[in-house]
């Protein structure tokens, strides 16, 4: 199946933003300098005002430098100007870099050092001073010769350093980041018993190195997409040629190229600039903090999105056999896999359906208790004094507010929150007459349902979901389920996240409810069309027609 | 476009208000009555006299409680009174109503809380109904949305008041858990079991007979010795035992066409339970013939219920009916007078064709009631529902003969 | 002549579509119907019911299945003209219209009878109302998803009906064989056939993704396995309830689950039939509704079917909910007439395809 009618994206004009150059969004259609960099400059008639390019007067070069950094107000940018020994002459330079981004070490020792000291034992004959400099004393491997000077404003913005001499009409810019970034470490939210113990970090570079030592593939690429006209953040779109249908690619570029917005600050921001629909109840697109599940799903022919500054990478499309899959399903046996993988499925159910069914039941199917429990229900409901959709509420809501409060509580009271919250909500609640036992005991078997979800999007799109369906339960009983389980197949079945229908398989066996062994899994998703169907042959365990 | 947006917004808000407005049939579960019991007799008149015994699910969940000495207190309306059984967990009401749902809205002004028969577990008929009043009664109880179909029914021997005004459970602290243990479980072997549905599907029929359960209150003194039948069964009521709780189910009643035919007792019903095969094993006691004063006892172990062929060859029609049973002793040795064990065995045979025997002679030519479905298998034979309502079953039923083969 | 759109789907989804055309009146009229005319040889009559529709489901499907990009309406064009074309799409719109008011009432009385006793039927009939209207809107594929989720729902209650009812049966009650004579159960037993009409609906699409083989396999083994839940379901439900009870009541398989009964426990699950019930309504309304618009637009001019659905949705809840413009006697008479009038149709035009082309050698 192909991929049908794109999604067509609308960028909604901001009127502040029409201020703006529009010409200003991307690199590729930028050759001139950002219009809110062109107002800090004082001397409106220099020649890098006016082309956008390096000067070979250096005076020049540094006076709109220090206009466009605003190098009064900025203490932590250093220009540092010295001069470079040739093998004949001294030439003047300057170098500027943000202290706490760069790499001070790198810079005395691999640009300073060679520069103003080693200097070039002998001048190639008729080679130009870039070139001397650039291929004879820069002993600085990620190196390039830039000579435009928004894209040079925007390096050392994020990190490296650029070195300007004068009499070149380019500035070197070296890869010196040093900034202080969390290391690799365990995944929180996805934490598995079995497998890999390695998360993604803040920085895309990293990311993108703990993919490509999973995969090794030539194939995989990874390009780079900046998002955000002001902050640029680098943002990697990973996929592997030759496996990853064409069509979806380029609707991912598409719509990350053509977001207008000034800042972004983390995978979850492109997320929502990204997805079809934002009041979609179920996340259209998955976001993983796993190396291993990043990989195994570029594999399968999906797209990854790595932005800087955030641990979760984007994996696009995503459908709704995704959301019960957690990542553990791979690393342990198949039985144990496929129990995990329905106990799983049955917590989402309850944590779904569970408040509903009881409101309805308890509302308007009394026939479907048991004589016994209704009778025992019926005793405790007595004294109490709210109905029963009141207290359902108001017990669910404590508990949202003792989840809620869990996340931010310092570590030292954590555990007294949770036995203050289990009093609360348990015993005194009960004691008081407030709650029934009962509705205690459906609250916290909804609340677990919830958590077993394997995606913390997922479980909270259930908590927000489940209120839908007690009012359609306390007002028309299982009638009012049944509109609601309708209604919300028929959303989701009638959706698409990135043109794959968002109720077809993911899996390559086509059945989202088993798991099978990994023998097995010969075909990719045929939702995805990916351009090779095939991962592996029918036959993989070749040593099995040896025996 | 932004017309359509007010327009959707007003529709859903009109919807939701028409939506919300009624919850029309909610119901919170503690202001709901459950009833668990009703009993119907025939009153004066037209009028019928209704009891509806609901739970007490506060007594229910305290444990229920032991017995209460207490009389009750009678109002004093002609029509309606209120009596305490002595039973903390249940609430009796009885009305005179012509109707029954007369009955129950009378019952409303007694009752604070919204009537559920969705709970109910026993409907017990009293034997002197009408024709009318029991299939009446027993088919508008069969449709009510509430009522489950295999909700239990009874004849009641004295009458229904009594009988649920008596009963007072000792092992549980519901009483719906005794009528539902008490009258569906196949333990209990002098009793049949009816459903509510299988009762309306048999006396539906042309004709059609059914065998009801027998609800009886045990006298007060201890009847052991006094009516005892010679085998040593008795019929409900005449039980030989001393407890609190006098209520019991034993023996059966007979119907045809809705109207009652006889009464059976718990010998009769037992033989009645193994031909339909709905108990798998009993325990049976014989006299020793040899002496009045031995008994012994076998398991008897039922395969298949019983077939039966009609042969309408001659005239009468002669019915044979055949069984499979197991049989086995239940003694240390062999009781004195026989010789062997297979003569032991023999001699049981005798008897249980002897009993069998005078079983079928006594339903089809004194009370004039197929409750084996015999004719059920005979209509098998017949092509069309006209062919065998000429053939006039029941003329050939009440002359039949039997032959009766245990094996 | 106008090409109708291609919509294309699986044929797992096909044969959930045609399961649900062809069994969702079990959950309301089909038990019954069958006991009134036969007797106690419902079974029987429902049997040859089913062999006598599959007949003219497999006469339907040979040549349809064949002609890819074309449907019943395209065929009827090509052979008969414009004017035969709109007649027949006009007959086709009487019936969808006919058996969606028919389905909205039965539906909701259900749902009232089973959940809503005091509640009034407009209550009751506003769920389905909803559910027809937004499903409508949300397109054939969503609605062949959907089907692909529940059908198998649906299928599964009823096969637990069967089963847990069957093995408590009682086998005398199909007896006498004949019931009420041959010329109830053949004779007046053929309007069963009528209870299938819906299956012409799919004709409507034409399946242009898989080959004629696949298409036509497809139909017919999805319609015997729809024939077969029917005939277990009225086989139970003969077997359970005896000929002088089974002929009464209104909803027969409310009746069968009732007696449902594994223990203290487990009792009175009636919600799951519910459940089922109002999931198969919802279906086959917003498909009814989707097919309803959709032949507007093919054949009558219309450009958008968006803003139809919700008016037409509206009539049709007020012919249920308000003023009863039609006795439920006529609708059941028209319902008759109409399928009737769908399935000569479908046969005449299978007929004239059949001698044109050998005729004219044309390729139609």
């Amino acid at each position: 199946m192909n991929l049908r009618k794109l999604f067509i994206y609308q960028s909604h004009k901001n009127n502040d933003m029409e201020q703006l150059d529009k010409s200003s969004a991307s690199l590729e259609n930028n050759p001139g300098i950002n219009s809110y960099i062109k107002n800090n400059i004082k001397d409106k008639n220099s020649y890098t005002y006016k082309s956008g390019r390096i000067s070979p007067n250096l005076a020049e070069n540094i006076e709109f430098i220090r206009d466009a950094f605003e190098a009064v107000k900025n203490f932590d940018l250093v220009i540092r100007e010295f001069k470079v020994k040739l093998s004949d002459r001294f030439v003047d330079a300057f170098l500027i870099f943000y202290d706490g981004l760069a790499n001070k070490e790198y810079i005395n020792r691999d640009i300073l050092n060679p520069l103003m000291t080693q200097g070039a034992d002998t001048m190639p004959q008729g080679s130009s001073l870039e070139e001397i400099i650039y291929q004879c004393m820069l002993s600085q491997a990620p190196n390039s010769k830039i000579r435009e000077m928004q894209t040079i404003i925007e390096l050392v913005g994020f990190g490296n350093c650029a070195v300007f001499v004068d009499g070149c009409t380019c500035a070197f810019v070296a890869d010196i980041k040093g900034w202080s970034a969390r290391s690799v470490g365990k995944p929180i939210s996805e934490a598995v018993l079995s497998g890999p113990q390695e998360a993604f970090c803040e920085t895309v570079m990293t990311n993108i190195a703990l993919i490509r030592k999973i995969l090794k593939d030539p194939n995989l690429i990874a390009e780079n997409i900046p998002i955000g006209t002001k902050s640029k953040t680098p943002c990697a779109l990973m996929y592997i040629n030759g496996v990853t249908n064409i069509a979806l690619v380029r609707e991912a570029k598409r719509r990350l190229t053509n977001l207008d917005t000034e800042y972004i600050f983390s995978s979850a921001d492109v997320e929502m600039l990204i997805e079809e629909s934002t009041l979609f109840p179920l996340p259209q697109v998955l976001k993983t903090e796993r190396p291993d599940r990043a990989a195994a799903q570029l594999a399968d022919g999906k797209v990854i999105i790595i932005v800087q500054g955030s641990p979760f990478v984007l994996i696009l499309p995503a459908t709704a056999s995704d959301l019960a899959e957690s990542a553990e399903d791979n690393y342990v046996r198949i039985a144990e896999a496929n129990f995990m993988r329905a106990v799983r499925l049955i917590g989402c159910f309850l944590a779904l359906f569970l408040p509903g069914i009881f409101i309805s039941v308890a509302l308007y199917h009394h026939e479907s208790i048991p004589t016994d429990l209704l009778f025992a229900i019926e005793a405790t409901r007595e004294k109490m004094p709210f109905p029963i959709v009141l207290e359902l509420v108001i017990m669910i809501m404590s508990f949202e507010l003792i989840k809620e409060a869990s996340i931010r509580v310092p570590d030292p009271i954590g555990s007294t929150l949770g036995i203050v919250g289990g009093l609360i909500l348990g015993q005194s609640a009960v004691s008081a007459g407030i709650a029934s036992p009962l509705l205690i005991i459906i609250v916290s078997i909804t609340a677990l349902g919830s958590f077993a979800a394997p995606s913390v999007s997922v479980s909270r799109a259930l908590s927000v979901m489940q209120f839908a369906f007690i009012f359609l339960g306390a007002t028309a009983g299982f009638t009012g389920i049944a509109l609601g389980v309708f209604l919300l197949s028929l959303y989701l079945a009638s959706s698409r996240s990135f043109g794959v229908p968002y109720m077809s398989s993911s899996e390559g066996s086509d059945n989202p409810f088993v798991v099978s062994p990994i023998w097995r899994r010969e075909k990719r998703p045929s939702a995805l069309a990916p351009q090779r169907s095939l991962k592996q042959p029918r036959i993989s365990r070749k040593w099995k027609g040896d025996a | 476009m932004r017309k359509f947006k007010i327009l959707s917004a007003l529709l859903v808000t009109i919807l939701s208000a028409y939506i919300l407005c009624g919850c029309f049939d909610e119901r919170e579960i503690d202001e709901t009555a459950y009833i668990i019991a009703l009993g119907i007799d025939k009153g004066e008149g037209n009028d019928y006299i209704y009891t509806f015994q609901f739970s007490a699910p506060l007594a229910v969940a305290g444990g229920g409680g032991g017995e209460s000495e207490s009389s009750g207190q009678e109002s004093s309306s002609e029509k309606a009174e209120i009596k305490d059984s002595g039973n903390p967990t249940v609430n009796n009401i009885v009305i005179t109503a012509p109707d029954f749902y007369v009955a129950k809205n009378m019952t409303n002004n007694f009752l604070s809380k919204n009537i559920n028969m969705s709970h109910l577990k026993l409907i017990v008929f009293s034997h002197n109904l009408d024709s009318d009043g029991l299939s009446g009664h027993s088919q508008f109880l069969l449709r009510e949305r509430e009522i489950r179909p295999h909700t239990a029914v009874a004849a009641a021997k004295q009458s229904a008041q009594e009988y649920i005004l008596s009963v007072n459970p000792e092992l549980e602290a519901n009483t719906a858990k005794y009528y539902e243990l008490m009258s569906l479980r196949s333990n209990n072997v002098y009793a049949p079991t009816k459903k509510l549905s299988d009762f309306v599907d048999e006396i539906s029929k042309a004709g059609g007979s059914s065998a009801l359960p027998l609800a009886s209150i045990a006298d007060k003194e201890d009847n052991r010795g006094k009516n005892a039948s010679p085998d040593g069964f008795w019929i409900g009521s005449e039980s030989a035992k001393l407890s609190s709780s006098r209520s019991d189910f034993r023996g059966m009643a007979l119907f045809k066409s809705g109207i009652l035919c006889g009464t059976m007792n718990g010998d009769s019903a037992m033989l009645y339970n193994i031909l339909n095969r709905d108990i798998q094993s009993c325990i049976i006691t014989l006299r020793s013939p040899y002496r009045d004063s031995d008994h012994f006892s076998f398991r008897l172990l039922v395969d298949a219920p019983a077939s039966y062929h009609v042969n309408c060859a001659g005239n009468p029609c002669l019915i044979n009916v055949k069984q499979n049973l197991g049989l086995e002793f239940l003694g240390s040795r062999i009781p004195e007078g026989f010789s062997s064990i297979d003569e032991l065995y023999a001699f049981a045979d005798s008897v249980l064709e002897t009993r069998i025997t005078e079983f079928f002679f006594d339903i089809s030519r004194v009370k004039k009631s197929d409750i084996m479905k015999i004719g059920d298998s005979f209509k098998q034979r017949f092509l069309t529902q006209h062919d065998w309502e000429n053939m006039n079953w029941s003329q050939l039923y009440e002359t039949a003969d039997f032959d009766v083969d245990i094996e | 002549m106008t090409k109708s759109p291609t919509l294309t789907f699986k044929s797992l989804d096909t044969a959930c579509i045609i399961t649900n055309l062809l069994t969702y009146r079990i959950f309301t009229r089909i038990p019954s119907l069958f006991p009134r005319t036969a007797g106690s040889a419902a079974a029987v009559s429902a049997l040859y019911s089913a062999i006598i529709a599959f007949l003219i489901i497999w006469i339907i499907s040979t040549t349809f299945c064949r002609l890819s990009h074309k449907n019943i309406l395209d065929t009827a064009g090509a052979v008969f003209g414009k004017i035969g074309r709109k007649l027949i799409a006009l007959i086709i719109l009487f019936y969808l219209g006919i058996s969606s008011i028919i389905a909205l009432g039965e539906f909701s009385e259900f749902t009232k009878l089973v959940s809503f006793p005091t509640a009034p039927l407009a209550f009751c009939a506003i769920f389905f109302f909803v559910a027809a209207t937004l499903g409508a809107f949300g397109g054939f594929n969503a609605l062949s998803r959907m089907h692909r989720l529940f059908i198998p729902l649906s299928v599964s209650v009823l096969t637990f009906v069967v089963i847990s009812t069957l093995w408590k049966g009682d086998l005398s009650n199909l007896f006498p064989i004949l019931g009420r004579g041959a010329e109830n159960v053949f004779g007046k037993g053929i309007s069963g056939v009528i209870m299938y009409t819906d299956i012409t609906l799919l004709f409507l699409i034409a399946p242009s993704q898989n080959t004629p083989q696949e298409n036509k396999r497809t139909l017919l083994t999805a319609s015997a396995f729809s024939f077969l839940i029917v005939i277990a379901v009225m086989f139970a439900f003969t077997v359970r309830i005896p000929y002088p009870i089974s002929a009464e009541g209104q909803f027969p398989v409310y009746l069968l689950f009732k007696q449902i009964h594994y223990g203290r426990f487990f009792q009175r699950i009636d919600a799951i039939l519910l459940f089922a019930a109002t999931l198969s309504g919802m279906l086959y309304l917003s498909l009814n509704l989707f097919f309803f618009t959709n032949i507007l637009r093919t054949d009558f001019g219309l450009s958008d079917t968006k803003p139809v659905i919700f008016p037409l949705a509206l009539a049709f809840f007020f012919c249920v909910a308000g003023v009863k413009f039609i006795s439920a006697q006529t609708l059941n008479i028209l319902l008759f007439c109409t399928g009737f009038g769908v399935l000569a149709a479908s046969l005449v035009t299978i007929l004239f395809t059949k001698v044109r082309k050998k005729l004219t050698n044309e390729k139609i």
